[in-house]
């Protein structure tokens, strides 16, 4: 099997994760899919550097991840928006409008975490496991236990002050 | 919301989304060699060009350094050797710095430090700039009518009104400068919470 073959291998049995992070650090539907040909772009460069010396699926939340917080961009202030949960809805054909609310809903609530507790959040539902995690994001397996209680607490906080300002 | 339930709203459209495939083989090809366009790769190449030019400007003033006999040319030629030599020692520590980030074996919060303080010095270099804005004119004037060749040292007074032309456009020119670094400071503030965030958990 060619490089060429494999590397479209393994973004075709990756691409959900690849469209996840970049709809967690994206703004717009046209930000997203600049992030997502930068991360596939950066995947290629380093393709031949992978020696399997971690797992593939943690080489690639670090190479997408660092990817997506060094190309951050600002909402513009002008020009045609799509908010991001709806690029979501959109690609994943979400039909149930009970799932599609849970989708917005779960899109606020990440977009309200720092940079850092984004990534951590972002690893934690995606399964992976606090090794991992704190493999990828370079804080020790306690510390990732510590800051995934304090993004709990936080959200509770969030939801208990909406609750009782009525919204 | 609960970080459980987000997990379990997570799972199911992650369920949804492993269900349609759309990338093809070929899409896939396109984006792997299209060439990037990273901000940090635009920061490199942006300040690369800009040091080159410098250099030759250095060079160009280094050669014909005896045309300036005057006193008034002497200080002005030092003066603009000087600011041109820090500002590309300035970039090339901030090439350095953006090459330090290391997108494939950086852990996350090394990537995060790495970038926080690209953006430190970023900011740093843009109020350097609009600083060196409103001294350059001083010094490059009669640098330029030299090189040139009209002394505008030997005429004040015509040296006084093109200095006074440089101060007028002195608010457009220092608005550009700015709007070229505000698109490389964008997310600094949020960027220094979390770094301080960092050192106080560690």
């Amino acid at each position: 099997m060619s490089k060429t073959e494999r590397f479209t291998e393994l973004i075709k049995a990756n691409e959900g994760i690849i469209f996840k992070i970049t709809s967690v650090y994206s703004t717009t539907d046209i930000d997203q899919k600049d992030l997502y040909q930068e991360i596939v772009t950066q995947l290629w460069t380093a393709f031949d550097r992978f020696r399997n010396e971690s797992k593939i699926s943690t080489w690639i939340y670090r190479v997408a991840l660092n990817t997506a917080i060094t190309n951050i961009r600002k909402v513009k202030k002008q020009g045609f928006k799509v908010p991001i949960d709806q690029a979501v809805l959109n690609y994943a054909e979400v039909t149930d409008p009970l799932l599609e609310e849970r989708i917005r809903m779960l899109y606020k609530n990440i977009e309200s975490l720092d940079e850092l507790d984004k990534g951590i959040v972002l690893l934690y539902l995606e399964k992976r496991s606090h090794d991992e995690i704190a493999q990828i994001i370079g804080l020790s397996v306690s510390n990732i236990g510590t800051r995934l209680s304090r993004i709990r607490n936080k959200l509770k906080t969030q939801m208990t002050n909406k609750v009782s300002h009525g919204t | 919301m609960e970080l459980e339930e987000m997990k379990n709203i997570w799972s199911d459209m992650s369920d949804e989304l492993d269900k349609q495939k759309k990338l093809t083989q070929k899409l896939i090809i396109k984006m792997a060699h299209e060439k990037s366009s990273s901000r940090l790769g635009r920061i490199v190449m942006a300040e690369s060009i800009g040091t080159v030019i410098t250099v030759v400007a250095l060079i160009f003033i280094g050669i014909n350094f005896n045309k300036f006999n005057s006193l008034i040319n002497i200080v002005a030629a030092s003066g603009t050797f000087l600011i041109l030599f820090v500002s590309v020692i300035m970039a090339v520590l901030l090439i350095r710095k953006a090459n330090l980030i290391n997108i494939q074996e950086d852990t996350y919060i090394g990537a995060l430090n790495h970038y926080t303080d690209l953006k430190k010095m970023l900011r740093f270099y843009k109020r350097f700039s609009i600083a060196m804005y409103v001294i350059m004119p001083f010094f490059l004037i009669p640098v330029v009518s030299v090189l040139a060749g009209k002394d505008l040292s030997q005429n004040l007074s015509e040296l006084w009104e093109v200095i006074l032309a440089c101060v007028l456009i002195l608010p457009v020119a220092w608005l550009a400068i700015a709007w070229f670094y505000k698109t490389n400071l964008r997310n600094v503030t949020a960027a220094f919470k979390e770094v301080k965030n960092i050192e106080n958990d560690e």
